[in-house]
């Protein structure tokens, strides 16, 4: 099944994709592909590699909790979007030791390919266990500023284990970053609608993700207290994983959007670990009874959508759902999520994944921000 | 206003700021954190404004001291812009639907029209831009005020901490570089030390196996050294030490290394020498005789004049054929050479070459005695045309050495133009030629005879050679137009212009110029097209082969021709047999030189064949 260059398989037959791939190139002879893997079939990557390698067709993917097509999660199966050109696109490595460098070389890169023209996005596909992806934000706002607009996912297992989760033909790699320049393109729009909750606490002492003391004490023995304070909920050590989900943090912000931050890990020490960075003394505040206001979400979503392409019509779409969010909202709601979003945007195809965090720009043209728990969806650029 | 929502975010605002200690960072991340929070897409910042009071104008230059968010602003950090006075100067101030305003501003294009002002103080302002005004309930205007005065201390203090940081590592450097000089200078006289000199030295090997070039490592003595010290003291020979130093510096070659390896015992590496070992030790003598000469003033020591003498030892090497420890070991014994042959003296390491050297030398000294001793005689040798009269001769010079015997002008001739007495030399043989020349115009048949003189490349170049040319045409009287002054093509290695114009002021004279050894030089055609000769030469070497290598047969004709289109006169020299003469008789050139004709005669002889006509019969046969 599929559409406007987005195609899922239920099953991965290399026979079938191979077909695909060929009758594509023969229609497209320049074009790329990225492929979407569910991480039940990561071990298919290699002769996915080893495919379009043989018939020289440029590959970049990443693998993911579930995929999504249409109004439905996948667990199996395997998602290709074609790009009828291949773009601009480079997996970098050692991003967690060098966040400058790496941010210098993304830049280093993409910067030629810019021209003041043509509006562009930087798409990153990020190892979800990368506890500086704010801080390689920060850097790349400071070289890219406003040339381009950014965008992204992070990738990797829905139980946290560490795992390579991207790849090009001939590399899988972890702790690294895939960027993709979308040309033209005019970014995403992203959008959680989580409702803030005014007390707010600091975090006085953080480490990439991993907030180890709020207050002045240790992390997880203030968040058990908040927790019980305005919920009634007792967070053990033992329910952790299942409770943490539902009662995540807000990182506060002057225009009241809050960026939402949910804890994942416990470690010994009684600190957090989340996904995504909490800058240092950033003020928490734990997010109010986590209600998700879903029809307000998804109609900002159209509106910026529609604002973003200037009210032309619908094509294929790319959308990535947190998977923190899913957990928290339950199968069905997500779900009925995904078809109330199709009911609106009205595309010819939607395609994507469960994602294990999400960036997007706080406003059109603004600072990037890495944000859980949120919707991110963009038009699929086909590539230059 | 919810005070829970302002006080984070001050919070971090302060951290941020007291984080930092150096004003660029401060201002970036200043800026970064304020986008951050307020999702104003772009910001600046500048610093050192005016006051308000100050400026009339509606545009002020200020210099932007730091952007974030907008890519062609920050290409713009560090100048100096033209900026709406009414944006940057006033209270904190928040305003949407500024199109107008910010349309002045360089470089965004029109992409903004809301921002957000704070000023720092009264160090500067921050600016923020957004395309429509991001929303916020919060009092932004007010609820930075404490930031912005922590901000304008935190500039000060990093102002103060950059200029302590920037002293720092100029000391550092100074020191680091005062560091790497000493490691590798002798500290007392600054030249180079032992460590340097020897890495050059290795340098140079690794050239020359290249290039075959010799070098030369010359090792320098301060002869009784040991006494002067104990009689003036170290004090003063450690000046001593460093004038000689000084003095040493002046007289070696761009290029080359001269190093002090301690106490008295300097070492001079002279690299490149030229690619054949006499020519190398030659050039190295010479470099080594201008050392001497430039040590020899006497030195001022403590009031007192000294006068000290030098030993020099001179070791040659090309490549890696000798380890650098010979070399050095050879350097050393040559100097000890130099003390046992008495002192203040240049010794070469190898006897073969300090003998050729000493050839040399008694032959420099031996040329420089040969003109007041009247050594030099003059030969002539016949020219004739085609018709078989003999037109003139060219007057060549020998040296009759009382104890050589003749030495050949291929051996002195070099000599006497590196040591410049060519130039006596030359006037001399000119004067002599003139006084011929007058003598002849006694005789009726003899007053049309020229005769060619050579004039040598250092003699033409020479700033007087003109003025002394006139002076003796002046003094000859009406002979100009009999005297011919062979030049060779070296001599067109320097300016054409001034070449051209001396041959023009002499040939005003009415003397005649005739370009020797032609076709074995560099003479471009356009050069020589431009030259005011009036006759080429065609080099022996050409006619010599003219029977037997066709190259040289279509050379000669080439040149024949390409003189009969100049309008040039073509004498062939080195002409040996009658089968060389009927071949340049066949290609057109009509006037000749050579042994077939005769040999160089001394003037007895060279008048008496004149006069009678003593050309053979069968020779005057062939040339008619």
């Amino acid at each position: 099944m599929g559409s406007s260059g987005m195609i899922y398989f239920s099953s991965v037959d290399m026979d079938s994709i191979e077909s695909l791939l060929l009758n594509w190139r023969t229609e497209f002879p320049g074009m790329g592909v990225l492929v979407m893997v569910p991480e039940s079939e990561k071990d298919q990557v290699p002769e996915l590699q080893a495919l379009c390698r043989r018939h020289r067709i440029s590959l970049c993917g990443a693998i993911f909790p579930q995929l999504i097509y249409g109004t439905e999660f996948h667990r199996s199966g395997i998602c290709l979007l074609r790009f009828d050109t291949m773009p601009y696109m480079a997996l970098h490595t050692g991003v967690l030791d060098t966040t400058a460098e790496s941010a210098e070389r993304i830049a280093a890169g993409v910067s030629p390919r810019l021209d003041d023209d043509t509006p562009a996005t930087l798409f990153l596909l990020l190892d979800g266990l990368l506890p500086n992806i704010g801080t390689l934000l920060d850097e790349l706002y400071l070289r890219l500023a406003n040339r381009v607009h950014y965008a992204g996912v992070n990738a990797g297992s829905e139980t946290f284990q560490a795992m390579p989760c991207l790849f090009d033909n001939h590399d899988m790699v972890g702790n690294g970053v895939l960027a993709i320049l979308l040309k033209p393109h005019r970014g995403a729009v992203l959008e959680h609608g989580y409702q803030t909750q005014a007390h707010a606490l600091p975090a006085t002492s953080t480490d990439g993700n991993r907030i180890i003391h709020i207050d002045w004490r240790p992390a997880f023995e203030v968040y058990q207290g908040l927790v019980r304070a305005q919920f009634g909920v007792d967070i053990t050590r033992e329910n952790f994983y299942r409770y943490a989900v539902h009662f995540p943090f807000g990182i506060l912000r002057a225009n009241h959007c809050t960026l939402v931050r949910i804890p994942v890990m416990l470690d010994d020490d009684n600190a957090l670990f989340c996904i995504g960075e909490v800058p240092a003394h950033s003020m928490l505040t734990l997010l109010e009874a986590p209600r998700v206001d879903s029809l307000n979400t998804l109609e900002t979503l159209r509106q910026g959508l529609a604002q973003l392409r200037g009210g032309s019509a619908a094509n294929g779409l790319l959308l990535f759902y947190c998977a923190g969010r899913k957990q928290h909202m339950g199968d069905a709601a997500a779900e009925e999520e995904l078809r109330i979003f199709s009911e609106v945007t009205q595309p010819a195809a939607v395609a994507g994944a469960l994602a294990l965090g999400e960036i997007g720009e706080s406003t059109l043209w603004g600072y990037p921000l890495f944000q859980n728990a949120t919707l991110v969806t963009a038009d699929w650029g086909t590539g230059q | 206003m919810n005070r829970d929502e302002v006080i984070p975010i001050l919070y971090e605002m302060a951290l941020t700021i007291g984080g930092e200690s150096s004003v660029g960072p401060l201002l970036t991340r200043t800026l970064q954190r304020l986008l951050y929070y307020t999702s104003f897409p772009a910001g600046f910042i500048c610093l050192d404004l005016p006051a308000p009071a100050a400026v009339d104008a509606e545009i002020l230059t200020a210099r932007l001291d730091a952007a974030v968010g907008d890519y062609q602003l920050i290409r713009h950090v560090g100048e100096q812009l033209a900026l709406p006075r009414r944006l940057l100067l006033g209270p904190a101030a928040k305003a949407d639907g500024q199109t107008e305003l910010l349309s002045g501003m360089p470089a965004t294009q029109g992409r903004y029209h809301a921002f957000l002002r704070l000023p720092i103080g009264k160090l500067g302002v921050i600016i923020l831009m957004a395309p429509r005004m991001p929303e916020t309930e919060l009092p932004l205007t007010l609820m930075f005020e404490p930031i912005m005065a922590h901000l304008a201390r935190a500039v000060l203090l990093c102002r103060n901490n950059d200029q302590y940081a920037s002293q720092l590592i100029a000391d550092k450097q100074r020191a680091d570089t005062r560091a790497e000089f000493l490691a590798l200078h002798d500290a007392l006289t600054g030249l180079p030390n032992r460590g340097l000199l020897l890495d050059r030295i290795q340098q140079a090997m690794a050239m020359a196996t290249h290039s075959g070039q010799y070098g030369a490592l010359m090792t320098l003595n301060i002869d009784h050294f040991k006494q002067l010290n104990d009689y003036y003291g170290y004090e003063a020979c450690d000046n001593m030490l460093v004038e000689t130093a000084r003095r040493l510096e002046t007289c070696i070659r761009e290029g080359d290394t001269v190093a002090r390896f301690g106490g008295d015992e300097f070492m001079l590496l002279i690299w490149p020498l030229p690619a054949t070992q006499n020519e190398a030790a030659i050039q190295a003598e010479q470099i080594a005789q201008k050392i001497q000469q430039g040590l020899t003033p006497p030195y001022r020591l403590n009031g007192r004049e000294l006068s000290a003498s030098f030993s020099i030892g001179i070791s040659l090497f090309r490549a890696h054929l000798d380890t650098l420890e010979t070399l050095l070991r050879n350097a050393e014994t040559s100097v000890y050479q130099a003390k046992i042959a008495g002192r203040n003296t240049i010794r070469f390491f190898d006897p073969e070459l300090q003998s050729v050297i000493m050839t040399r030398l008694e032959l420099e000294a031996d040329l420089l005695r040969a003109m007041p001793l009247k050594e030099f005689l003059l030969y002539y040798q016949v020219q004739a045309d085609d018709q078989g009269h003999i037109t003139g001769a060219e007057v060549l010079i020998r040296w009759r050495h009382p104890k050589r015997g003749l030495v050949s002008p291929a051996v002195f001739i070099p000599l006497a133009e590196e040591t410049g007495a060519i130039v006596e030399i030359g006037d001399w043989v000119m004067q002599m030629a003139c006084e011929t020349l007058r003598g002849w115009q006694q005789h009726p048949r003899m007053r049309q005879l020229q005769l060619a003189v050579n004039v040598s490349a250092v003699q033409f170049h020479q700033p007087d050679f003109t003025d002394k040319v006139c002076r003796l045409m002046a003094r000859y009287g009406d002979i100009a137009g009999l005297l011919k002054l062979e030049l060779t093509e070296s001599v067109m290695l320097d300016s054409a212009e001034q070449v051209i114009q001396k041959i023009q002021i002499l040939k005003n004279l009415g003397l005649r110029f005739s370009l020797d050894d032609f076709g074995t030089g560099y003479s471009s055609l356009a050069y020589l097209k431009r030259l005011p000769l009036d006759q080429l030469k065609i080099d022996q070497s050409f006619v010599r082969d003219i029977t037997s290598d066709p190259s040289a047969a279509v050379i000669i004709q080439t040149i024949i021709g390409m003189a009969q289109n100049l309008g040039l006169e073509v004498i062939a020299e080195g002409l040996e047999t009658k089968e060389q003469l009927a071949l340049l008789m066949r290609y057109g050139c009509r006037h000749y030189q050579g042994y077939l004709l005769s040999k160089p005669l001394p003037i007895d002889a060279f008048e008496t064949l004149f006069e009678q006509g003593a050309l053979s019969l069968s020779l005057k046969q062939a040339l008619i």
